[in-house]
């Protein structure tokens, strides 16, 4: 089809004024040049005799005799010209110059620019390579170069490895309290969330006579024990490279932590009282309270795997920092202080959880009816990391409906507020259960079958463009999929089905059009951690990946731009500014 | 059924008759025997004056009669095949018209419309004819 348009195009041509013989000799038609300009960097190009027009992939520029380096050719807009790239105008490439080698003082090279290019009126002339001797105050160089573009004269670094820098660098105290903020900073993730109904019930269950000031007591332990198992599974995983996440994502891990919840929720609701029995408690403490702190250290200890798939990159920051000094001592403290960070909100939630527990009676039970039904969400929540999405819908589904019915969905004597709250829950678990028998994963649009465009395949297939990833488990697949993919841009995206954020990533952030619209110019590759075999952990290991999700990107020639790394979750617009910086 | 295909393919093959492309290597050998002009064609790839001459002019009937009748063409690629060093040429395509004994004749820059190209190919054969 191509072929026809440019036979028409070339017919159509005012062809009568040309092929006249009247051709522009080649030295009429290219006048190339280079010199150095006043920022040290070479400006070179050609200027084009009437109606020439050369090819944008023909015509490069390199240096000859020297080892200075092009760091960077900027490179004029080349237009689409019956099927081809081509400068119409005049074209100037400005090189910026490296200096690896740090030679001094003027050095003499030469620069090699080659062009080929034809008339408008049919003739095509010989490629053409031409040198011309420059020479250049290496002095001049660096400087001035780096603040024409700020970004790429220094090593740069990825966040995660900037945080690693900063521990090495920086004072016990500054990298404790910088920490501790980025512990505060991911306590508003999502991450933490579903330690809010933890705590609070574990508050509440203590029933009655609790004072603010155990409230807080406990709410510490329970930070303080959540804090210490982060710790030493984290300062293992940097030991040891590795997946942080996959040691506390086993599925047995999961399904015991989950049947826990379970167990506390059943007690919420009044069928048993949780405690350690007597003999234990009486052995290990002598006082008559101690039964609850104890259980609450273990609630926190255990609630580390909630944190667990967090990822971020602080964490991941002091990972590579423990991974590369050994350090564990400041590694760790590091981590802790993270942690407590992250804990911090969750005393304020427990204190105050204690502060306005209701008085005994029909309000209590109330109290307790709802955060049992919020144990219960949080053991679905633990299972969704390795159940099927549909299993985990009805689930929910299930809780939702048995909770609207203890509110009392159909009886008419309650107050409208209960009553419309119910009924909500109601009719949302209800759409869920119908989502669920419609085959749709999605707990927010559980009825979004009903929306499907019924247009035209074609016009409808083009609407859903949907990005997708060549999904890799290994090196050697991921190898041959750089390899195939040169000249490309490749992302490439940590995941697993375990990983929270990674969900966050998919549904938010690579749900955004911009976003979309963006990475389809990437060669997009997803490395699936999922199972962590043994050739996904040595994947994660070659890209220095602690746990997903982690996204990495590799220029045109296949090296990872590492500065360029994302680590943890990352949101649209933000994600959107960093493509644009590829 | 099939006899109607094979001669709707002999009527439109026979409508577009192709010019017969030589061998370099042994075109002059042809052009001792038969007296023809050699027509060297230097092209190139991608060269739209190129695409014009082949999917055009070289596409018209006159053309292609009167190349098969009185030359004997041949078609170079630059950058694939063997250029005779006398050969010179700044741009594609590039005719140059020889007779048997490589003595170059005329020399073309760059392609012609059909009209213009017919003129050029009558001279050189009304030329040879005066001979």
């Amino acid at each position: 089809m191509r072929f026809i348009i440019k036979i028409f195009i070339l017919m159509s041509l005012t062809m009568s004024a040309l092929y006249s013989g009247d051709f522009l000799m080649p030295d009429e038609a290219f006048k190339p040049y280079a010199k150095v300009n006043e920022n040290a960097q070479i400006q070179t190009g050609v200027i084009l005799g009437k109606d020439i027009y050369i090819y944008a992939e023909k015509m490069s520029a390199t240096l000859k005799g020297t080892t200075l380096k092009i760091k960077e050719t900027q490179k004029p807009v080349s237009v689409d010209h019956e099927g081809e790239q081509v400068y119409t105008l005049s074209p100037e490439f400005i090189l910026t110059l490296e200096n690896p080698e740090n030679l001094s003082g003027v050095q003499k090279f030469t620069l090699v620019l080659s062009y080929q290019g034809c008339s408008e009126m049919g003739l095509c002339y010989n490629p053409y390579v031409k040198e011309f001797p420059l020479s250049l105050d290496v002095s001049k160089l660096s400087p001035q170069t780096t603040q024409t573009t700020p970004k790429s004269s220094q090593v740069e670094l990825s966040e995660s490895d900037a945080i690693a820098d900063t521990i090495k660098s920086g004072s016990i105290g500054i990298i404790l309290l910088t920490f501790l903020g980025f512990g505060l900073l991911l306590a508003m993730t999502p991450c933490v969330f579903p330690m809010i109904p933890i705590i609070s019930g574990v508050i509440v269950s203590q029933g009655e006579g609790l004072t603010t000031k155990k409230a807080f007591a406990l709410s510490i332990v329970y930070v303080l024990s959540m804090a210490v198992a982060y710790t030493i599974a984290g300062v293992l995983a940097g030991l040891f490279g590795a997946n942080l996440q996959a040691a506390l994502q086993m599925p047995w891990v999961i399904y015991s932590f989950s049947l826990v919840f379970v167990a506390l929720a059943f007690s919420m609701f009044g069928f048993y009282e949780l405690k350690l029995p007597d003999s234990l408690v009486t052995k290990v403490s002598s006082g008559s309270n101690r039964g609850g702190y104890i259980g609450v250290a273990i609630m926190g200890f255990l609630s580390a795997l909630i944190v667990g798939p967090c990822v971020a990159a602080p964490l991941a920051g002091a990972l590579v920092y423990i991974g590369q000094t050994g350090d564990a001592v400041l590694g760790g403290m590091a981590l802790f202080s993270m942690s407590i960070g992250m804990g911090l909100p969750l005393i304020a939630v427990g204190v105050s959880a204690g502060k306005f527990m209701p008085k005994p009676g029909a309000w209590m039970t109330m109290v307790s009816a709802i955060f049992g039904v919020m144990m219960l969400g949080v053991a679905i929540w633990m299972l969704e990391k390795i159940l099927d999405p549909s299993i985990i819908m009805i689930m929910y589904s299930i809780l939702g409906i048995g909770f609207s019915l203890y509110l009392g969905v159909f009886e008419k004597d309650h107050h409208f507020f209960k009553h419309s709250v119910a009924m909500i829950i109601f009719i949302y678990s209800i759409s869920l259960f119908i989502g669920f028998l419609a085959g749709s994963s999605s707990m927010l649009k559980p009825l979004g079958f009903l929306n499907q465009p019924i247009v035209v395949q074609g016009v409808a297939s083009q609407e859903l463009k949907e990005i997708s990833f060549e999904v890799v488990h290994s090196i050697e697949e991921l190898d041959a999929i750089l390899a195939a993919n040169k000249g490309k841009k490749i992302l490439l995206d940590f995941a697993a089905d375990w990983c929270t954020s990674c969900k966050e990533l998919e549904e938010i952030t690579f749900a955004d059009a911009d976003v979309k619209a963006k990475m389809s110019e990437f060669v997009l590759v997803r490395a699936d951690v999922t199972k962590n075999t043994q050739k996904e952990k040595l994947l994660s290991k070659k890209y220095g990946v602690f746990g997903p999700p982690a996204l990495i990107f590799f220029d045109e020639n296949g090296e990872v731009k590492k500065a360029k790394t994302i680590i943890g979750f990352i949101a649209p617009d933000e994600f959107l500014a960093h493509l644009n910086t590829l | 059924m099939k006899t109607i295909f094979l001669l709707l393919f002999i009527f439109i093959s026979s409508l577009s008759a192709k010019v017969e492309w030589n061998d370099m290597f042994d075109v002059f050998d042809d052009a001792q025997a038969s007296n023809k002009i050699v027509m060297v064609m230097l092209s190139r790839e991608g060269c739209p004056g190129c695409e014009y001459m082949h999917n055009v002019v070289f596409e018209d009937k006159k053309v292609n009669k009167l190349l098969n009748d009185s030359f004997l063409a041949v078609d170079l690629d630059v950058n694939q095949d063997f250029v005779p060093q006398n050969l010179e040429y700044f741009a594609t395509p590039t005719f140059y018209f020889l007779d048997k004994n490589e003595k170059i004749l005329k020399r073309l820059n760059g392609g012609l419309h059909i009209k213009d190209f017919i003129e050029v190919l009558q001279e050189l054969n009304k030329h040879k004819e005066e001979e």
